[in-house]
């Protein structure tokens, strides 16, 4: 017993010691040897949480037995997982659940703390569509109600959104660009905090639409109390046939206007893990599992359907773009 | 009816359930008392093992890390002044006086019978109001919100201690510093680095400004019966004890429902709310904030008494009030449920389920605090001078590992200077924090009415509701300044005689 | 030296608010075009507390100095705030503790987390000054913070600095 009590704290002593300093020399070439982080740049139950934590459970099957360790690393829009992944050490022990917020943020913001491009793009994972949505017992049935209530209220008519330049404000505020109007003045823009604070806005009817990420509506959707007017994706939802997209309504950016999640790596990769991951992909790509939540949560995977580098890029300069135009960087 | 009873029964009274909650309650109420290991952390972490286990089950998980944690907040929050979560401030206020003068286990004892009155309440109210609470919750705009935390500020208000203009300066300081970061509109105020970009988080705030002022305390000023340990004196709570906290802890419960049932409000307002509102009507209200277990009853039911109506705009609206409601959003969609009024339609089986798991993890709460509370009122016996640095070596890591930001941990540090500085110049910390908590939403959702109305102040009367905060407000504002007039006037009669 | 709260408290409000009113605020809080105008722009409400807290620092300004004014008697409610007496050693140990703060946070990215915890530990339990636990302490403050550190970063994998010196 006595021995016992001795050598407790010595096991921890000597387990923590051998954690510190045992300095990590890893060969790229069987990479992975031992636990990857990713980490997630938002809160736990968001999107970018629940993404990530899919994509470890389906990942985590084909890294040669290395877990793979979801991390919250969250604050500032995004950005302070996003610094802690790009400051990293080049090893492929450190990635990236990337959000749309990555090429937004510093499309909007002249002072980033991390460019766009500062990552290694690993690869595109999903596409999460967004709704614009009215509430279920509002009058305007259609986009061509809501164009013209907007355009006849004269500012008048109120959105819920995270703030002007956050994705689920450049959804409307692209919209009434490409109507032609003024993107700040032709409808009111009230600032909400969080997916589920707007969904709630509208539900309650404190104002008249949104467009924001479709998991946050599509439950109201489904039971009812929301109508869907316009989807933001590719292609037309499989939960909802009958909603055009931006697209098909020839709506130039707000056709290009989406979420997303990729997978970033601190800039300059070895190729070995690059060349990995792209071989761990290419399998959670068919993975029933992945499929099945990506679906669950209202999105699409698009795992090897887009080039990382165009894809970004495309929209970096989609906002940068809008944020010009509207007056948000010089 | 009886037949989706009987179903749901058969679905919960597995030995999978049990585990889970039980394992859940267990591990909420330490990682509750480990400050800075909050619920949401809880949550978190618990959040992968759902993706395994059933539907009703992982939530049971879910909501049992949720409740022990809320609880397990006041452990730390009486025995080391350390409140584990944001919604055990108040319970500090009372709570650590009395662990002082050796009444720690009375106090824990307090905590818990309050904290599972107030959860069986929540629950019940849950079960039998869901409906229409929701509907209610849903009518509250931005300017119904405002006119709420108005009230609330103005209830809260009394918690200033003896100097009011002092206590005011300590709200401003709390609106002030609440306000650092990015605003609802994404432009930054005060943000002098790249960290305060990203604002103040409340855990480093509220263990900086409660937790290190002890002990920074004890190293500077070094007073000889500081170094002493505590006393361990009698830990029952005796019926006479409790019975005179009963109409506090009845009514802390349904503050903790009513808040709790509104989405953004929380357990911290409500057990803020609670606390003032017993101090205020209680006979021993002189006593609060010296060591009073009616205060601790009132803080904790309060705070339990949200757990279960958090519930009730993610169960019948779909719409997940805070954080930890937004992980077990996750945690439905993950199983294919959606939550809301087509949960009630398809899935009604599962929701009798989760009710009756809920009751029998209010039953097991008890079991848990009682089991657990007398292993921790052991740490008063451990001298002060070993203790409290050891308390902020747990702060540092636990802080640390909320968002892995050292940035944090500098917040912490520079808190408790400031805590000290206000401590030795009698500024209370209390309003403080309630303002550092509330001025937000008070913030936000003015400007959120005004952008509505375009500028026009006349939303804010323009409900029902709001015009009946208003009305509350007032009705408040005059009882609290006849009962000072009254009570300076009795003070006077003292001196003169 | 005595203290006299009121008079230093209101001192330090009026010149903290006073100083996040002229400077601060004008220097750190912008107000970008995009706000419409008729939504109250992001300095309205850190300007209203600002003031508020100004206001209430001259008022406990005035409260104290009439307070001097009247005799001890009438005091006589107050009397559960306790006088401070503050010496120079008090003066030298807080600096000492702001110093070790301040080590922790700025010498931390280098030495990592868990030294730099040992450190603090260290310096904290030594200056409590009582040392009737003296080898508790010591050990403690290796122990303490490496046991934390396995707990963290074992269960929910806290990725802990480990500090730029040693990589």
């Amino acid at each position: 017993m006595k021995f016992l009590k001795v050598w407790k704290p010595g096991k921890f002593v000597l387990s923590a010691l051998s954690a510190l300093l045992v300095s990590v020399s890893v060969q790229a070439a069987d990479y992975p040897t031992k636990a990857i982080t990713l980490v997630a740049p938002y809160g736990a139950g968001g999107a970018s949480d629940l993404a990530a934590r899919a994509l470890a459970n389906s990942a985590g099957n084909h890294t040669d037995g290395q877990p793979i360790v979801v991390v919250n690393k969250t604050g500032n829009g995004g950005m302070n997982g996003a610094r802690f992944v790009s400051r990293a050490k080049a090893d492929g022990y450190t990635l990236l659940l990337s959000r749309v917020g990555m090429a937004l943020y510093p499309a909007v913001n002249t002072e980033s703390p991390v460019g766009w491009d500062d990552y290694t793009f690993l690869g595109m994972l999903e596409a999460t569509p967004m709704i614009l949505a009215v509430n279920a017992e509002s009058d305007i049935k259609s986009m061509d109600d809501l164009v013209a209530k907007i355009k006849e209220t004269n500012g008048k008519m109120t959105y819920a959104s995270s703030g002007p330049t956050a994705i689920d404000g450049f959804t409307v505020q692209a919209l009434l660009s490409d109507l032609g109007l003024n993107p700040q003045a032709a409808a009111t823009l009230v600032p909400y905090k969080g997916g589920s604070a707007l969904a709630a806005a509208l539900l309650g009817g404190h104002v008249d639409f949104l467009a924001i990420a479709a998991g946050s509506l599509m439950p109201h959707i489904q039971a009812g109390k929301m109508r869907a007017l316009m989807v933001y994706a590719p292609k037309r939802m499989e939960a909802l046939p009958d909603v055009p997209t931006a697209k098909e309504l020839n709506y130039a950016q707000a056709g290009k206007v989406g979420g997303w999640s990729g997978l970033y790596g601190p800039k300059n990769l070895p190729a070995e893990v690059v060349a990995k991951w792209k071989s761990i992909l290419d399998q959670v790509a068919t993975d029933e599992s992945w499929l099945d939540l990506t679906k669950k949560r209202g999105s699409i995977s698009i795992i090897n359907d887009e080039d990382p580098v165009e894809f970004v890029k495309g929209q970096f300069e989609l906002y940068n773009g809008m944020a010009k135009t509207f007056g948000y960087v010089k | 009816m009886w037949n989706e009873l009987a179903y749901a029964f058969d679905l919960v009274a597995t030995w999978q359930n049990a585990l889970a909650i039980g394992a859940g309650i267990w591990a909420g109420v330490i990682i509750g008392a480990i400050p800075g290991m909050t619920g949401t952390m809880a949550v978190t972490l618990a959040l992968p093992f759902t993706f395994y286990l059933s539907p009703v089950t992982s939530l049971l998980l879910l909501v049992a890390l949720y409740k022990g944690s809320t609880y397990g907040g006041s452990i730390s929050a009486i025995l080391i002044k350390t409140p584990g979560t944001a919604s055990a401030a108040c319970t500090v206020l009372d709570g650590y006086p009395l662990a002082k003068n050796g009444k720690g286990g009375k106090a824990l004892n307090m905590a818990l019978a309050s904290s599972c009155i107030g959860d069986f309440i929540s629950n019940m109210s849950l079960f039998f109001l869901a409906i229409p609470l929701a509907a209610f919750a849903l009518q509250i705009g931005p300017p119904e919100y405002f006119m709420l935390m108005t009230f609330s500020l103005v209830i809260v208000a009394s918690i200033s201690g003896p100097s009011l203009v002092l206590g005011v300066v300590s709200a401003c300081l709390g609106l002030l510093l609440a306000t650092v970061g990015e605003d609802i509109y994404g432009s930054y105020r005060f943000a002098m680095s790249e960290n305060m970009e990203g604002g103040l988080g409340v855990v480093p705030v509220l263990i900086g400004l409660f937790a290190l002022p002890e002990l920074i305390k004890m190293i500077v000023f070094r007073q000889p019966e500081n170094t002493q340990a505590m006393k361990l004196g009698d830990n029952r709570l005796s019926f006479e004890e409790f019975r005179g906290s009963i109409k506090s802890i009845v009514r802390g419960s349904f503050i903790g429902v009513f808040m709790g049932a509104i989405p953004g409000v929380g357990p911290s307002t409500a057990a803020f709310f609670s606390y003032s509102e017993a101090r205020r009507t209680s006979k021993n209200g002189d006593n609060f904030g010296k060591g009073e277990l009616e205060g601790i009853a009132a803080s904790e039911s309060a705070n339990n008494g949200c757990c279960g109506a958090t519930m009730i705009p993610l169960l019948a609206l779909g719409v997940p009030g805070d954080v930890i409601t937004g992980v077990m959003l996750g945690a439905f969609m993950i199983h294919g449920l959606t939550p809301g009024p087509l949960l009630f339609q398809n899935n009604i089986g599962d929701v009798y389920a989760l009710f009756m798991g809920m009751l029998f993890s209010s039953a097991l709460l008890f079991v848990a605090g009682r089991l657990t509370a007398g292993g921790f009122a052991k740490i008063s016996k451990i001298p002060r001078e070993v203790l409290l640095p050891c308390v902020l070596a747990l702060c540092l890591f636990g802080i640390f590992s909320i968002a892995t930001n050292p940035f944090d941990i500098t917040v912490l540090l520079i808190m408790g200077l400031v805590g000290f500085v206000m401590m030795v110049l009698g500024i209370p910390a209390a309003p403080f924090l309630i303002a550092f908590i509330i001025g937000p939403m008070f913030e936000d959702n003015m400007r959120r009415s005004l952008a509505i109305s375009r500028g026009e102040l006349s939303i804010f009367f323009d409900s029902w509701i709001s015009l009946g905060f208003l009305a509350m407000t007032i009705f408040f504002t005059i009882l609290t300044i006849r009962r000072e007039l009254l009570k300076r006037k009795a003070r006077k009669r003292i001196q003169t005689n | 030296m005595r203290i006299n709260r009121d008079l230093s408290s209101g001192i330090l409000a009026l010149s903290f608010f006073a100083l996040v009113f002229f400077v601060l605020i004008p220097l750190y809080v912008p107000v970008p075009s995009f706000i419409p105008g008729f939504a109250p722009p992001p300095d309205m409400w850190p300007k209203t507390t600002a003031v508020l807290g100004m206001a209430m620092g001259v008022l406990a300004l005035a409260l104290a100095i009439a307070k001097s004014k009247k005799p001890a008697l009438e005091q006589a409610p107050d009397a559960d705030v306790e006088d401070l007496v503050v010496t120079k050693p008090h003066m030298l140990r807080l600096a000492v503790l702001v110093v070790s703060f301040l080590a922790f946070i700025y010498g931390m990215p280098f030495i990592g987390f868990v030294p730099a915890s040992i450190l603090l530990l260290g310096v904290l339990f030594a200056m409590t000054g009582t040392y009737r636990h003296k080898w508790l302490m010591v050990a403690l403050s290796v122990i303490f913070p490496l046991a934390l550190y396995f707990i963290f970063s074992q269960f929910i994998h806290t990725l802990f600095p480990m500090g730029s010196l040693f990589s």
